[in-house]
């Protein structure tokens, strides 16, 4: 059963290695995976410490379901304190990584200290060992993957590692496994580097068995149907995340040349109609998952024929492409595949990048800052890879970039420069404009691991559905459908918040969520999985409990260690300042309401039982039994 | 005989049918032109008009 997967200590510094039992207690409170992994961080991470320092810990984890029958329980989640925000790291992959931790017999580890030279971890079979990785240190995330396998002997070996960026302490640099998958978000992969592992390495052949197996094979394909009968999830087998661009750039709710856009009006270029034309090769799925909403591409012509990887999502169609002003695929490929190679998050970059174009338009640094290089706008396509290879080796500009928002401030010592570099808690604002959507804006404002979407996005929002349909998806009401009101969206970023501390718990896909349909599995099929898979009986209630405690404990762990609160749950002076240049008429015009955005965050601190500085009272502590953590269990 | 197929203005989420092959539509309640994109018999929004199309 999972609940016999272990956990493993490593120490870096000394090579002490143990491992432990996970109490079903435990298991109860946190579930696995990001729950556990909070829960782990905040016990034995010493306060204070500096992040890039042997006293901060890395977390890697599946979740609980993780390996099991359960459809799409891939998911791989990875914490530490953030090099970015100072506070919760953590970050999230699918692929079949976690899956293959299972079945080598452990569900967490926790690394400590650091090494004195590269190492990674080999993990098989009840296992643990450290080995040499000098040999590995400077190799891509693709050449580590194929020179571990082929010097361990086995093809089935899945590897999570870091790339360059993670060696040179990219403060955004990522974990990786396969082609593509990413633990892209708050730097995770920097404090991998900051500790000299350069990878882990997992191969079993542990059986996973189902306390019911019967019933859990039966339910595993219910909830198949579940998700394969919704049409998003036809559409994301088909068009992959991308499918959502047409509408999002078609309303203008994206973000182009850093914010000065939200709509792309020429966008014929762009689309996923012209990806599948001329790129696609196929799509592929992660471990147990019906959807496969990962495509396959290959450049066939031209100076970069050759060149394949899978992907890309909608998060690169901007990322690697509007944001910068690139419309061509092919940069957008090339770019997709360089960061996959030098390990570091995409969205990170593209930020702290189109930050650098604007302020270069605007004439607040020149070529004596830059390098020598023009960021000129239109000129972006071509200078990506170079930009891109200067971050990961931190050469050039590239140096200034691979700081992150407020060490790139710091360092460039410009206060005009700051109101162009879009980021809440240190981590930078993505893809989307979230001016018109007060739940999206609500969402990246209060997010645990700083500005980012999946933490809480409420996709349905934009679906004007019915309000009885959204009252029964969020438990509760009033809720309007109207995704420019204020009415009902910190009740949906409340619930989505718990939904996702749950899912990145038991190991399972956002996809087969609230996240973009109502039809989609919760609470009560988590619950009957869990118990078909683990014999564990938890009410929906109790695990919508376990949602909130998970994400009261990274708000304790943020408090704690980086002093975060309300004043931190806030939104670039852009969304209160400029009002949105484009978009179809429900959108052009809007900007964000100070004094409603306020009232929108006492509510929310309502729902969550926070005081009005957004911090945690005491009776919110008894209620959740967090008030003994740190309380050493595990 | 196929099913008439509709789609939903994104500005004020009116039902709009649509005919067979259109390329152009404009919403009946709040008249945003959509330029409409066909994958077999399937239509969908695929932006509004540019100066290309």
């Amino acid at each position: 059963m999972p609940l016999t997967r272990k956990i493993g200590y490593i120490d870096l510094s000394d090579r002490n290695i143990k491992t432990s039992s996970i109490p079903e207690a435990l298991r109860r409170l946190y579930l696995g995976g990001r729950g556990l992994d909070i829960y782990l961080l905040y016990n034995h991470l010493k306060p204070g410490c500096d992040p890039m320092g042997p006293e901060n810990v890395v977390t890697v984890s599946a979740g609980l379901l993780g390996g099991s029958m359960a459809p799409a329980a891939a998911r791989c989640h990875s914490g530490a304190k953030s090099p970015l925000t100072y506070g919760v790291g953590s970050c999230n992959m699918g692929g079949f990584f976690a899956p293959e931790l299972t079945f080598a017999g452990f569900h967490h580890l926790l690394f400590t200290g650091k090494a004195d030279k590269p190492v990674y971890l080999w993990v098989h079979d009840g296992e643990l060992e450290l080995r040499d990785a000098q040999h590995l240190w400077g190799r891509d995330a693709f050449e580590t993957q194929k020179l571990i396998r082929e010097e361990l002997g086995d093809e089935e070996i899945q590897i999570a590692c870091i790339g360059p960026a993670g060696e040179n302490l990219v403060r955004y640099a990522n974990i990786r496994t396969g082609l593509k998958n990413a633990g892209g978000r708050s730097g995770v992969g920097c404090i991998w580097g900051s500790k000299n592992l350069k990878a882990i390495a997992a191969r079993g052949t542990m059986e996973v068995s189902n306390r019911y197996p019967l019933e859990a094979l039966d339910y595993a394909y219910k909830w198949q149907k579940q998700v394969t009968d919704t049409k998003l999830a036809q559409a994301l087998g088909y068009d992959g995340t991308m499918m959502i661009w047409n509408v999002t750039n078609t309303t203008g709710l994206l973000r182009y040349r850093n914010f000065q856009s939200n709509k792309l009006e020429d966008w014929e270029d762009l689309t996923i109609e012209r990806f599948h034309e001329q790129y696609h090769e196929g799509v592929t799925a992660c471990f147990g998952c019906p959807v496969h909403c990962r495509h396959k591409w290959r450049i066939k012509k031209g100076p970069l024929a050759g060149l394949y990887g899978e992907g890309p999502e909608y998060n690169t169609q901007m990322c690697m492409g509007g944001m910068l002003n690139i419309t061509n695929w092919e940069s957008i490929l090339q770019g997709q595949y360089l960061v996959d190679k030098y390990g570091f998050d995409m969205a990170e970059f593209a930020n702290i990048a189109a930050w650098a174009f604007e302020i270069y338009e605007k004439g607040i640094i020149d070529e004596r800052d830059t390098g020598g290089i023009k960021l000129d706008w239109s000129n972006a396509d071509e200078l990506l890879p170079l930009l891109l290879e200067q971050v990961a080796y931190r050469k050039g500009i590239g140096d200034l970039l691979a700081e992150g928002p407020i060490k790139a401030l710091e360092k460039l010592g410009k206060p005009e420069a700051e109101y162009y570099l879009l980021h809440i808690k240190g981590l930078g604002n993505m893809l989307s404009d979230e001016r018109p959507t007060p739940s999206f804006a609500l969402g990246i404002a209060t997010s645990t691991r700083g500005c980012d979407h999946l933490r809480s996005r409420p996709a349905i929002d934009l679906y004007h559905l019915p309000e009885k349909v959204l009252e029964e998806a969020f438990d509760g009401g009033p809720m309007s459908s109207d995704f420019t009101s204020h009415v009902g969206k910190a009740r949906q970023i409340w619930v989505m918040e718990r939904v996702y501390a749950v899912v990145d718990s038991i190991g399972t896909c956002k996809f087969h969520t609230l996240f973009f349909s109502p039809h989609m599995p919760s609470w009560n099929e988590w619950a009957k999985m869990i118990y078909y898979v683990t014999g564990m009986e938890l009410t929906p209630q109790e695990l919508r409990d376990i949602g909130e405690r998970i994400y009261t404990l990274e708000r304790m762990f943020n408090y704690r260690e980086a002093g975060l609160d309300r004043k931190d749950d806030a939104l670039p002076e852009r969304y209160f300042a400029e009002a949105v240049p484009g978009g179809l008429p429900v959108v052009k015009g809007t900007k964000m309401d100070r004094e409603k955005f306020e009232k929108l965050l006492d509510e929310y601190y309502d729902f969550h039982g926070w005081d009005k500085k957004g911090r945690v009272p005491q009776e919110t502590l008894e209620k959740l039994s967090l008030d003994k953590e740190p309380s050493h269990m595990l | 005989m196929a099913k008439e197929q509709k789609i939903r203005c994104l500005n004020c989420f009116e039902r709009m049918p649509v005919p067979a092959r259109a390329k152009r539509l404009t919403c009946p309640k709040c008249s945003v032109e959509y330029v409409i994109a066909w994958r077999g018999s399937q239509a969908k929004i695929a932006g509004t008009p540019s100066k290309r199309v």
